[in-house]
């Protein structure tokens, strides 16, 4: 049997980090976000685009039917909308693509290939959607409230607090 | 966290992301950091072809790849055949729908995980902690990476408590932990 070793690699990164020089840690961190900022417009198009995206395939469900390999796609554009819905700060519509991932992804572990809980977050997601001003804050937590409803109705469980209980993580 | 300086320059990064423009986001992060702009790829497959002929300092890769899991690629890369490679620093990414890989990547040999969407304060403080608190690498029989039990000291800042934390799920104050009174410690050190 393969004996256990133990290292002690001092790594490149390690020593060219610790070279005189470099950058503060306050200057880096706001030259980034300056970087991040700069690129809003962009972000802005890539959330239209996905979201366009997942309303085409949401209008190609047969009567309620969505096929499971759509979904998979539902999800993966979903959570990428959510990455970039907290970079730029879009919290209401970050939290509905949450909810839609949350609900694709039970969906695929339960196998059923429903379409309406997929529709429904489809037209919420235009509601909330960064630059809408269709909703006032209080009808918009009461719309996200109703999204919770269907993880409810299906007993599927949330992504995030599955994954907190599980696994300590940094943010 | 100190204000302790940083040198980036001159550091190879490899950026995995399935995403363009996530991978953007990050690459545009890491020049704001004072570094060049890191090689990029979309696969596990990139990944492999370009490290069987070149070496990086620092890797930084979603948690799922379109081709393979981001574990599975650590795994590989943990090889003793890897061996100019091995112990490189590995930064994992978890977006929304990828927290379930946390323990994959973990037991897989990755450095430190990330959630995204990152910000530029933590993505900084994690490669400063990835670059400044050495970890043994251990080489068993089931797992080769970093040592697994840093727990006997403080996780850094921002870390999630377990399940039953009360302050689970909300913003983790900075506070002085043995983490980070660590990496002050080795930054004063280096300022000096």
């Amino acid at each position: 049997m393969k004996p256990v070793m133990t290292f002690f690699p001092e790594t490149r990164l390690a020593k060219l980090a610790a070279r005189p020089g470099g950058i503060m840690r306050d200057i880096a961190i706001e030259k980034a976000k300056e970087y991040l900022e700069s690129m809003r417009g962009e972000g802005d198009e890539a959330i239209r685009q996905m979201m366009d995206e997942i309303e085409k395939i949401a209008a190609g469900a047969q009567g309620n039917r969505l096929p499971l390999a759509r979904i998979k796609d539902v999800l993966r554009l979903a959570d990428q909308t959510v990455t970039l819905a907290g970079t730029f700060d879009y919290d209401p519509f970050g939290r509905c693509m949450k909810s839609l991932c949350d609900v694709a992804d039970g969906l695929l572990t339960a196998g059923i290939e429903d379409a309406a809980p997929i529709v429904v977050h489809v037209r919420t997601m235009r509601l909330v959607a960064p630059g809408s001003t269709t909703l006032s804050p209080e009808q918009t937590e009461v719309v996200l409230g109703e999204l919770a409803k269907i993880l409810t109705h299906y007993d599927f469980k949330s992504l995030g607090s599955e994954a907190d209980a599980q696994t300590p993580i940094a943010r | 966290m100190g204000q302790a300086a940083l040198n980036l320059k001159g550091v190879n990064a490899l950026l995995l992301d399935s995403d363009q423009f996530s991978r953007g986001l990050i690459a545009s992060m890491l020049r704001g950091f004072g570094m060049e702009s890191p090689v990029t790829g979309q696969t596990g497959a990139d990944a492999m072809a370009y490290l069987n002929t070149n070496t990086v300092d620092l890797c930084i890769m979603e948690a799922m790849l379109p081709d393979m899991s981001g574990a599975e690629l650590i795994k590989w890369l943990r090889r003793p055949e890897m061996e100019k490679i091995r112990f490189v620093p590995v930064v994992v990414l978890t977006s929304y729908a990828q927290l379930r890989q946390v323990a994959a990547a973990r037991d897989g040999g990755a450095n430190i995980i990330v959630r995204k969407p990152v910000s530029p304060r933590s993505l900084f403080d994690r490669i400063t902690w990835v670059a400044r608190v050495a970890r043994p690498f251990i080489d068993a029989p089931n797992y080769s990476g970093p040592d697994r039990r840093f727990r006997s000291i403080d996780p850094p800042d921002g870390i999630y408590k377990r399940g039953d934390d009360p302050n689970r799920g909300k913003e983790v104050p900075t506070q002085p932990n043995a983490a980070n009174k660590l990496v002050q410690a080795v930054a004063k050190g280096a300022a000096q």
